[in-house]
């Protein structure tokens, strides 16, 4: 295991004491001089044709300053592919959903906004709803989206190896069927912009965005305007999940306001809005069929899975492809058939919450797993041990796992959860449950999509470092600090995180898929090297040394074999400015470009490196007088290469675990028959506190990744695919009831104790 | 004539083979595009929007012959062969 100086250490994040002390600025604490307030109104139907908006009266309002509805836009749909284009900026002839935004509003204040949207008048035609994938499905189902001809908004059969031989080959084979339910996204800050229209007509949109390119391109093509046109830069955000890819009606809306009044605008929406109106993770509903030796070994596996993904498609081609494609990965499945569709429907549009939809992938999978466990008698440890990937592994579908510690991460999440002594004695109602998972640490979709770093070296001796990634939360920063720190032989606090702006940065393709320490660390690498060689070309002019027989260490540049020949860092930076009068710019970037481009069509390929793993056990108490389940205690044995940071890790396993305990246990979106959402705020709105989260406990299995920076993969969304599977097999264990319908609630348990007892004559 | 078509998604109107058939004797890149993109009807593809000189860079990729078609001498407007092959890539923004 290679030594490092700052990368592996928990140095102190670049933005923790600004965020804990309140004073680092989100985009609703940003303030421009002249600012006006944005407001939308919301449609209360969940489909209807808009025949009419008056908005005279809003207009006619003392310090209103511009109102507008989707007839202000060009009228040009957006979309992930260009095949899915179903977006509009804001809506022109229809709603799609409840709490849509129809109408936007700038006024002097945010009461008269309020006072203007009052005073909207706007006609509905009400329309039949769908509000579920069977109502999608439906012969005769009201078309929900303007652009397509049906209700199915994507679909994917992929096949890979040979299926009836892996069934043939079988001892033993079960199916079964899961359901999960809509689940809201869960970061901290609600959605938020500032527009503001430079006197040439250039836009500046300041927002809380997860993949600031991504809403840039897409805004850029739903206004008709050149990317060059607008600017986008990002403040601190406040958590993203998935859910601050895309560019919504708030951003369009503001942006337009702001254009219309000529004065900055800024929209910050409560969390009732973002609960009722914006991205959720899919609803779903799968059947599993798979075969088994009598070991346990899996033969095959056939996957047929429908998503309910709300009225556009948005990435929901991706949550498609994910929850086929991967199932390639984390077990040794030698044939899978799949079968996955993704559906519209008049409930809030769906992106997809951290993990993607491997989340719901590996519950089908790891529940399948549970059960078939039991029923060929093989020990629950044994069975995901003996199906596990291992290093090299070429799965079915041709995808490479490079490095993989997955069989020692359940031998050691085993262990540390006491599972052999639990198999003596427990106490009763008690069980322990286990899932396993991995996750790619990015894939390569094609066109734009590699990832660039500029350090800019400064005369005093620290380094600017600005990345195409985004902070949302996850420490990016800090670990780009570090790497940078690193090669450049200077101390962490030498390091300056530089501005995510559009005009300074290369944006990366999007922060989603575990990609960002990866593909943007190995961009960190490149561009400390280059600046390394500038500095060193300059030390050895001096030293008369070959500056390839260099090292940067401890701030200094010396001869390798003889230290003693050398120069402090700062005086070569000093020499570059003072004396040559030259620039000192570091620039990296980096691609997988030999990984394979996503093959929508079979799902075929080496689709990604730095595959990482993890294996999760939970110890879960069930009360059988009240179906309450409680978690004692998590723990996540995780193969996340090198760790960058070992603290800031730690955080993103445990993370993703608590984040899915509400997915588990709590959390629903629910809709009423005209789908009008029920449960939009806090107070009805579960989601998990630090009161239901148990105790949490990381193991790292510490391997090293050929392709990743310092060997480290991507971490973070693995531990969220684990951790549904975990706590249902726990539950089972606890009270021999199986729930296969998330969320499991006390209610469900209750009934299936009472089903159990029923049957068992009790 | 008939065009092999090859490509990273399900093209729309040719989902169970590889290839397209065209009821005309010739016919350039763009031509092809146009007709194919209307085979996905009733929700038709624009490959090429109208008018446009190129492709845009931010939705496809496309081959014939295995060589970009802005390396083939008029580009979009190059004459297709019975028998050619048109590989077209589609691009995305956006992940998870």
């Amino acid at each position: 295991m290679a030594e490092y100086s700052v990368v592996g250490k928990p140095v102190e994040r670049t933005d923790g004491r600004i965020k804990a002390s309140g004073s680092a600025k989100y985009a609703a604490d940003l303030i421009a001089p002249g600012m006006l307030y944005g407001k939308l109104l919301r449609s209360p139907l969940a489909h209807a044709k808009i025949k009419n908006i008056d908005t005279k009266k809003a207009k006619a309002l003392k310090g209103v300053k511009a109102v507008i509805t989707g007839r202000d836009f060009p009228g040009v749909p957006f979309g992930t592919r260009p095949d899915t284009r179903d977006q509009l900026a804001m809506p022109i002839t229809k709603v799609h959903h409840f709490g849509e935004g129809v109408a936007a509003v700038a006024a002097v204040d945010e009461d008269t906004a309020e006072e203007a949207l009052d005073l909207i008048k706007v006609e509905y035609e009400e329309l039949p709803v769908v509000l579920t994938a069977e109502d999608a499905l439906a012969p005769g189902a009201p078309l929900v989206n303007e652009f397509s001809k049906s209700n199915v908004a994507y679909f994917s059969d992929f096949l890979f190896g040979d299926i009836e031989t892996g069934f043939k080959e079988a001892d033993y084979i079960r199916e079964e069927t899961f359901s999960s339910q809509r689940v809201a996204v869960g970061f901290i800050e609600p959605h938020a912009c500032l527009a503001e229209v430079d006197p040439t007509g250039r836009v500046l949109l300041q927002a809380s965005k997860q993949s600031p390119y991504i809403t840039w391109r897409h805004m850029c093509r739903a206004l008709d305007i050149p990317v060059s046109k607008m600017r986008i830069v990002n403040p601190f955000v406040g958590g993203g999940f998935s859910g601050k890819h895309d560019p919504f009606d708030i951003d369009f809306a503001t942006v337009k306001l702001a254009q219309i009044a000529g004065r900055p605008v800024k929209t910050v929406l409560n969390y009732d809005e973002v609960l009722a109106a914006y991205r959720q993770r899919n609803a779903m509903n799968a059947k599993l069929k798979m075969g088994l030796k009598k070991n346990g070994q899996i033969t095959a596996l056939r996957t047929e899975c429908i998503l309910e993904g709300g009225p556009i498609a948005g990435i929901g081609p991706f949550n498609i492809y994910y929850f086929g494609a991967f199932q390639n990965v984390p077990y040794k499945i030698p044939a899978i058939e799949y079968h996955g569709k993704l559906t519209y429907s008049n409930r809030a549009p769906c992106g997809t919450v951290r993990g993607q939809e491997i989340v719901l992938a590996q519950y089908c999978l790891d529940s399948m797993l549970g059960i078939v466990a039991e029923d060929l008698g093989v020990d629950q440890v044994e069975i995901r041990y003996i199906n596990s990937v291992t290093n090299n592994w070429k799965a079915p579908n041709g995808l490479i796992v490079d490095v993989s510690g997955l069989q020692e991460c359940v031998r050691k999440c085993g262990e540390r959860i006491g599972w052999k002594e639990s198999r003596k004695s427990r106490p009763k109602g008690r069980g322990i449950g286990f899932s396993c998972a991995s996750h790619p640490s990015g894939v390569r979709l094609g066109g734009h999509f590699g990832s660039s770093v500029m350090l800019k070296l400064l005369e005093d001796g620290n380094v600017i470092v600005t990345h195409g990634g985004t902070e949302i939360g996850q420490g990016a920063n800090t670990i780009f600090c570090q790497m940078t720190a690193e090669v450049l032989g200077i101390p962490f606090e030498a390091t300056i995180q530089g501005a995510s702006d559009s005009d300074t940065t290369i944006f990366d393709s999007g922060m989603f898929g575990d990609r960002c320490t990866y593909w943007t660390g190995n961009a960190t690498i490149n561009a400390a090297k280059d600046l390394k060689k500038q500095l060193a070309e300059i030390a050895g002019k001096e030293l008369k040394v070959n500056p390839d027989d260099l090292e940067f260490k401890d701030s200094k540049i010396f001869k390798k074999d003889d230290p003693g020949v050398g120069m402090d860092f700062l005086t070569a930076v000093r020499r570059a400015y003072y004396e040559k009068g030259s620039p000192l710019y570091g620039k990296g970037y980096w691609a997988a470009t030999d990984i394979d481009i996503v093959d929508w069509k079979t799902g075929r390929g080496n689709l990604a490196h730095g595959l990482d793993f993890i294996a999760t056990g939970v110890i879960v108490d069930v009360d059988r007088e009240t179906g309450k389940v409680t978690l004692i205690q998590g723990v996540s044995a995780d193969d996340a290469g090198q760790p960058i940071h070992p603290v800031m890790l730690d955080g993103q396993v445990n993370g993703g675990s608590a984040h899915m305990t509400g997915h588990a246990l709590l959390e629903d979106s629910l809709y009423d028959e005209k789908g009008r959402m029920l449960n939009y705020s806090w107070r009805d709105y579960k989601q998990p506190t630090a009161m239901d989260t148990p105790e949490y406990i990381v193991e790292h299995v510490h391997t090293h990744d050929p392709y990743g920076p310092f060997g480290a993969k991507g971490a973070g969304e693995a531990s969220s695919c684990s951790s549904l599977a975990a706590i249902a097999n726990g539950i089972y264990d606890a009270v021999g009831v199986r729930i296969k319908d998330l969320p499991i609630t006390p209610e469900k348990i209750l009934a299936a104790l009472k089903a159990k007892a029923g049957k068992e004559g009790k | 004539m008939k065009i092999n078509i090859k490509s990273n998604f399900v093209v729309p109107g040719v989902e169970e083979k590889e290839y397209a058939e065209f009821n005309r004797s010739q016919m350039t890149l763009r031509e092809m595009l146009e007709e194919l993109g209307r085979l996905a009807a009733p929700a038709p593809i624009e490959y090429v929007r109208p008018g446009a000189r190129v492709l845009d860079p931010d939705d496809w990729e496309v081959d014939i012959n295995e060589v970009p078609y802005q390396k083939c001498d008029k580009a979009l407007d190059t004459p297709l062969r019975d028998g050619d092959t048109v590989f077209i890539r589609i691009l995305s923004l956006g992940g998870g």
